[in-house]
């Protein structure tokens, strides 16, 4: 088992060559053909709203400055999920029609709450605009860079 | 403390519980891609969590569970969900890291109660065999916390509905 320091070096290593800067993004993640949404660097909960939804939570929102419990949603089977829904894969996707297309598609009040409760303000407050599924290697979509 | 293990696609290799038989091991590696896009995103926690609590740690789940049950499609494979294989257990320390990659550091953290770590793998369909290593069963592919089943104490909760089978479960 590694010490702290260790675990650190490790880290550092990792991102030598890089800012290492955290921004909210959106990304596709091919191998499990999922849709992840993330606000904020920390230890992630995943709680299921139901099997194509989870809630990123926050593990220690209590400890946290911002004390933002909610920090990212996936959305799982996305490319099946899109292609069902009419959305071109080769095209960088405007998250705000991904979640039109979610609460269309799961018309209850769970989804409902997650989308226009939780998701709609991350996307908003994180100016996270577009998600690219195409499943191309690094086609992470950062604010600054959308 | 032992050195990253590059061999082929993948930028480690560790050591994991056999899926088919707890007392067994077999390899398991992490891709530059999977691995790359938590760097790329600068998801310095979820690094730190990679090398304090999943490499040189998955021989402590208490579970193992096989297939997703969700639509994956990966590639050309419509049947992707069948080939993941699901570890869980209660590790002692969460990290988190704290200030930038230059002058940061991971925080240990007591992990709040009744929650499981897990770790999806993608079992190889074809695995390779490496002189180096030797034969690689899998990727590491993601991990995360889940709240805990209450009627099954270290797997996730709803572990029915989320995977086809459970594997197996060792005592603790």
């Amino acid at each position: 088992m590694r010490n702290p320091d260790q675990i650190g070096a490790l880290v550092k290593a990792a991102f030598a060559g890089t800012s290492g800067e955290f921004r909210p993004c959106a990304f596709f993640d091919d191998r499990l053909d999922c849709i992840r949404v993330v606000a904020k660097d920390c230890s992630i909960l995943e709680t299921r709203i139901n099997p194509s939804l989870t809630v990123l939570e926050d593990n220690y929102f209590g400890e946290s400055k911002d004390g933002k419990q909610y920090v990212g949603f996936a959305i799982k089977g996305a490319r099946y999920f899109c292609s069902e829904h009419g959305f071109d894969l080769n095209t960088p996707i405007e998250v705000s029609a991904l979640l039109d297309a979610v609460l269309k598609a799961f018309p209850d009040m769970a989804v409902e709450l997650f989308v226009n409760g939780i998701a709609r303000p991350l996307v908003s407050e994180g100016k996270i605009e577009r998600v690219d599924v195409s499943g191309i290697s690094g086609s992470t979509l950062h604010p600054a860079r959308a | 403390m032992r050195d990253i293990q590059r061999v082929g696609p993948y930028v480690d290799i560790t050591e994991a519980r056999d899926p088919l038989d707890s007392a067994l091991v077999v390899k398991l590696g992490i891709t530059e891609e999977s691995f790359q896009q938590n760097v790329n995103n600068g998801q310095k926690t979820v690094v730190a969590q990679y090398f304090g609590m999943v490499q040189d740690c998955l021989l402590s789940p208490i579970h193992c569970f096989k297939g997703l049950k969700r639509p994956l499609m990966h590639a050309d494979d419509k049947e992707a969900d069948k080939s993941v294989i699901i570890y869980s257990w209660r590790p002692e320390t969460d990290y988190v890291w704290v200030g930038s990659r230059f002058d940061g550091k991971p925080l240990p953290k007591i992990p709040p109660p009744n929650r499981v770590f897990v770790v999806l793998v993608r079992e190889e369909k074809q695995p390779n065999d490496y002189a180096q290593v030797g034969k690689v069963f899998g990727s590491i592919e993601r991990w995360n916390w889940i709240k805990e089943d209450p009627a099954l104490p270290y797997a996730p909760v709803g572990w029915r509905d989320r995977y086809e089978a459970r594997l197996w479960s060792r005592s603790v």
